[in-house]
């Protein structure tokens, strides 16, 4: 009895969850939707589990910042039914008008949900935010910290020494 | 031949936004990020500003540029990491600037990227004039691995000797 409920359960599951998901996200489009729930269930059968008790996460994302995604992905779902093209001064604007903290969101949104141009256009302006300044500079935008307490792999002398010997990268 | 794989240019930007409440949480998120998502983000920086990031703290490490994929190498000796204090204007200074940058290519080349068996593309912009056996030997020591595309600028007064010898340099 068990063996007939399992597959039953299983695309009731889906089915659910689709359905769910198309509603509250439909922004997102299907095709990243089901990419995620595929690989999810990919990687849940991989490690052994069972049909009973698929649950698919999504990635950790705030209302915020999943607002943030489904505008991107809107616009550019958009602008390639219309055009084939996709605008470059939009997705600067787009993101050059986030906050570091949201960047990162962003950033690791795109890996997560597999957005590749997002998780491009993310890297590309943190990067960005990096070209041309000191160490120090970027330590103060992006709360680096340097951390003393890994005496063993990089000491300050370390870091004097590296840049001793790189003296190029530092002028 | 130009297919770089951000199609935004973050040279061209406006500049960083303050510091806001979504950052200041004392939490040092990008240093945590795993080393692959690290180096992604390494590969939008043109060589020298990738490799100054190794001094921010233990957590960028110095092998983070080897790990990138599709590496893309940017080495242009104009660019500066304080403009303020304006390019060498002596004599003197070029020399000291020609001999730090010459070290610089040999160490990204031989030592950082000493085990990298391919690298997608080598930009090199020399604004100065370096003596031939140097611009040869990087040439040579990135032919010696797999590379898909050289784009060399090079500022020689006596270009014909350079040209003669690279004609001859295959691996």
């Amino acid at each position: 009895m068990e063996k007939q409920q399992t597959p039953f359960g299983f695309h009731k599951l889906i089915f659910i969850l689709l359905i769910l998901l198309s509603v509250s996200m439909s922004a997102l489009g299907r095709d990243i939707l089901s990419d995620i729930i595929e690989l999810k269930i990919e990687s849940h059968i991989a490690s052994g589990g069972n049909f009973d008790s698929v649950t698919v996460e999504l990635p950790n994302l705030t209302g915020k910042t999943l607002a943030k995604v489904i505008e991107y992905c809107k616009k550019h779902e958009e602008s390639s039914e219309k055009t084939g093209e996709l605008s470059e001064k939009w997705d600067g604007e787009f993101i050059g008008g986030v906050e570091v903290g949201m960047l990162m969101d962003l950033f690791l949104a795109g890996y997560e949900l597999k957005i590749k141009g997002l998780n491009d256009l993310a890297a590309s302006r943190i990067g960005g935010m990096m070209l041309g300044k000191t160490p120090e500079e970027i330590r103060v935008i992006f709360d680096i910290k340097e951390d003393p307490l890994c005496k063993k792999s990089k000491s300050p002398k370390e870091g004097e020494r590296f840049a001793r010997d790189n003296p190029w990268a530092f002028q | 031949m130009d297919s770089e794989p951000n199609k935004y240019d973050p040279l061209h930007e406006n500049p960083v936004q303050g510091k806001t409440s979504d950052y200041n949480n004392e939490e040092d998120r990008i240093s945590n990020l795993p080393e692959s998502i690290m180096s992604h983000i390494l590969s939008f920086l043109p060589t020298k500003y990738a490799v100054a990031t190794t001094i921010l703290s233990t957590k960028w490490k110095s092998d983070l540029l080897a790990s990138i994929p599709n590496l893309y190498l940017n080495m242009d000796d104009s660019l500066l990491l304080h403009p303020k204090r304006g390019a060498p204007n002596n004599s003197d200074m070029v020399e000291e600037h020609k001999t730090s940058f010459a070290s610089f290519v040999y160490r990204v080349l031989n030592v950082i990227l000493e085990n990298v068996p391919y690298i997608r593309l080598l930009r090199l912009n020399c604004t100065n004039d370096y003596e031939d056996v140097h611009i040869i030997a990087w040439i040579c020591a990135v032919l010696s691995r797999e590379v898909q595309a050289l784009d060399l600028k090079v500022t020689k007064e006596n270009p014909s000797l350079l040209l003669h010898s690279l004609c001859g340099a295959r691996r």
